[in-house]
């Protein structure tokens, strides 16, 4: 291909056209600063961006079942509370799920059904539900699913001042999420517990100054902290208290793995209500990532929220449904998939009334952060766009330099049998190939500053005499990783934009009348 | 045939309106060579690029081998058909001899083997200067990688314009032989644009151009 060759030999620096080649090699250093800025920039937004994503579905799972007010308002929900099976009490998912009954009412020990009682219809909804998961489990292995719930109690801790040793108090009111043991991130979360996170009375459990967590088979003496076995969560007990994990903020207003205190709650009665108390031990704490209610979220066993469940009612402050069934993935970017497959079966298994499907860029917690997201990564894209179209015009006054530098020869060309065809796309594939060649510079150059990022973070820091990026908004440390979708887009982007540039000087050494040139020449 | 044109007009409005040619008709048959002689500014040159389709004349036409020459065809025909030497040489400065003498093929996206190359620097004798850059040649080098390259899609017709313009006498009788032994021996047609009567006496047939017209010189 003779239009490759002779680009080529226009574009490789000559004595002769100094001019012409320090301006090729200004137009290919901007593109390439710009190619370097554009694949750092997006690279960093786009690991926080997933940092982000993945401490907001850290606690909270990636795809999220809810029971829908149809399946509230169903014979099957509302059975629980006229049957004595159920101990006239309504259930929670979980338990609906575990009991061997579907249909608790008893006509020879219940109260008849009053006429206006929803009808039963149907199969149960959430023994169904669980089997439909089950089923798509066998299809994908990798999801992994459990339900889930959430309460409110007032969270009373017993502390001892820090300052004289004399004993305090901490209140807050709080929300409980029952523990899901299936989560995958759960160990991820979890703060490894360091001997000064205990509770003096506790320091004897420590082993060579490590708090063990991990082990292989249920240890002996079992640590008074949250420890897994296989990688299965154990919650210790002691003393008969419900171990509470709580979010790590709670450390530095003193409170410690052995903290006693208490979970107090208001139970309806017929005639009154009355202050519940259930006695609490902290046994860690977790990092609750950027969940709106997160530091006032503990995790309990899920016995805890059940008894507070069958006493009253909560409600979230972001609508976020206090019962359900969270469903795991590995890849954040097949939840929306997932999604429509959990869907699909519902529809067949006539159960999608009675369920509401969501992923996380629907949750009620996380529905603005992602649309948030969603138009920053577009508006970045084009500014991205902007700069390299505007780099990228470089192209166009060097092209049009070596269109008259060239003149002559573009004439022989023609007078060889060129057509303008040819000539316009010596020029195009000279713009196209300027593009490339920034490309691969500012991507080699974007690696290596990406490698080096903690360094030249560092010597930011250092320059302003304060840390340059808030750990609280990027992380520990900035994301190094190169985003491939920016990789892709100025990989496009680049040599397309620079052959578009290389069309006008194109068009302009195509319309050269050979006739003319070689007549003056 | 291989060249017909007939009633060609040119003529060129800036600055001042200027007839080049009026109602010109010429053709050449296969092993004729023609020569166009006249003063300087008569219009040989215009006349030469009008018949190897480098310009369009402002009306007439112009078949070459039986093809009506338009816009849209040039390019094809020129490639096929037509080798051009020029009085400046017009070598590409940047490749070698033998680069430069492949290039036609090249464009016209036909083989373009070193052997091709070198066979057609053989018939110019400068086989030795194969991969000499095109801007070391001496002038008659350069005219004669010129030629070499005029032959490289084996074409029909050789236009020249002023060949020997620009060269010392001995090149200029080279050059003149290599030129009428393609006429004589591989059956070339040639039509040049010169002044040089020397080399005009040379040709089967002699035109010459004057005020745009063009009439059989003796």
């Amino acid at each position: 291909m003779f239009e490759l060759s002779l680009a080529y030999k226009y574009l490789v620096p000559k004595k002769k056209s100094l001019s012409t080649a320090l301006i090729s090699l200004m137009s290919v250093l901007v593109i390439s600063l710009v190619v370097w800025l554009v694949l750092i920039f997006l690279s960093v937004i786009s690991g926080i961006e997933k940092n982000w994503l993945q401490k907001l579905t850290s606690l909270h799972a990636p795809v999220r079942l809810s029971p829908t007010e149809k399946y509230y308002n169903s014979y099957y929900y509302q059975i629980d509370a006229l049957a004595s099976n159920s101990n006239y009490t309504l259930k929670t998912i979980g338990e609906k799920y575990q009991s061997p009954l579907s249909d608790p009412y008893s006509t020879d020990l219940d109260a008849e059904i009053p006429p206006y009682w929803p009808k039963k219809t149907g199969e149960d909804p959430v023994k169904e539900a669980f089997n439909e998961l089950a089923d798509l489990k066998k299809e994908h292995p990798e999801i992994l699913f459990q339900d889930y719930e959430i309460s409110g109690a007032l969270l009373r801790l017993n502390l001892m001042s820090p300052a004289d040793g004399a004993p305090s108090f901490l209140s807050q009111m709080s929300y409980l999420l029952s523990l899901t043991e299936q989560n995958p991130k759960l160990r991820s979360i979890l703060i490894e517990p360091t001997p000064n996170d205990l509770d003096s009375s506790l320091k004897k459990f420590v082993e060579n100054g490590v708090c063990r967590i991990d082990f292989e088979s249920e240890p002996e003496t079992p640590p008074p902290w949250v420890y897994f076995v296989k990688g299965e969560c154990r919650l210790p007990q002691r003393e008969n208290r419900t171990p509470v994990l709580l979010p790590k903020n709670y450390k530095e207003g003193g409170v410690r793995i052995g903290t006693l205190g208490s979970l107090n709650y208001m139970a309806s009665s017929a005639a009154s209500s009355q202050e519940q108390k259930i006695d609490v031990r902290i046994v860690g704490f977790y990092d609750p990532g950027v969940l709106s209610i997160g530091n006032k979220c503990a995790i309990v066993p899920v016995e805890t929220t059940r008894a507070i469940h069958a006493a009253n009612r909560t409600f979230s402050p972001d609508g976020t449904p206090t019962n359900g069934i969270f469903v795991w993935t590995d890849n954040l970017t097949d939840a929306a998939l997932l999604k429509k497959e959990i869907e699909s079966r519902l529809e067949k298994a006539e159960l999608s009334s009675y369920w509401k499907a969501a992923t996380f860029e629907e949750f009620e917690f996380s529905k603005d952060l992602m649309l948030q997201f969603r138009s920053d990564r577009t508006l970045f894209l084009l500014i991205a766009a902007i700069i390299l179209i505007v780099a990228c015009s470089n192209v166009i006054s060097l092209l049009v330099l070596l269109v008259n530098d060239k003149k002559k020869e573009i004439a022989i060309l023609q007078s060889m049998g060129a057509s303008f065809k040819s000539i316009a796309s010596i020029f195009g594939i000279c713009g196209a190939l300027m593009g490339a060649l920034s490309c691969l510079l500012g991507s080699l150059l974007a690696l290596f500053t990406l490698r080096h990022l903690d360094s030249l973070v560092s010597f930011l820091s250092y320059i302003q005499g304060r840390s340059a990026f808030n750990p609280a908004f990027f992380g520990k440390a900035l994301p190094n990783e190169l985003s491939y979708e920016a990789l892709l887009f100025v990989l496009i982007a680049t040599p397309l934009l620079s052959f578009a540039a290389g069309l006008i000087p194109a068009i302009k050494a195509s319309r050269i009348r050979p006739s003319c040139v070689l007549r003056s020449e | 045939m291989i060249l017909s044109a007939k009633n060609l007009f040119k003529s060129f409005k800036e600055p001042q309106r200027v007839e080049v040619l009026h109602d010109v008709s010429l053709s050449a048959s296969q092993g004729e060579s023609i020569a166009i002689c006249g003063r300087s500014g008569e219009g040989k040159t215009t006349l030469l690029h009008i018949l190897g389709t480098l310009e369009e004349p402002d009306s007439g036409t112009i078949e070459i081998k039986g093809k009506a020459f338009s816009s849209s065809n040039g390019a094809g025909l020129r490639n096929e058909h037509i080798g051009f030497i020029f009085q400046s040489f017009n070598l590409l400065d940047d490749f070698t001899a033998l680069e430069n003498v492949l290039m036609p093929a090249r464009i016209g996206r036909l083989s373009a083997t070193r052997e091709k190359g070198l066979a057609l620097l053989k018939k110019v004798g400068l086989e030795e200067r194969a991969d000499f850059p095109a801007k070391l040649l001496s002038g008659g080098e350069k005219q004669r990688v010129a030629i070499a390259r005029a032959l490289c899609n084996d074409p029909d017709l050789l236009l020249a314009d002023e060949p020997t313009g620009n060269l010392d006498r001995a090149s200029r009788e080279l050059i003149a032989k290599i030129l009428f032994d393609l006429v004589k021996i591989e059956k070339k047609t040639l039509i040049l644009a010169t002044h040089d009567m020397e080399l005009a006496k040379l040709c089967t047939r002699k035109y010459s151009l004057s005020s745009g017209h063009v009439s059989l010189a003796e």
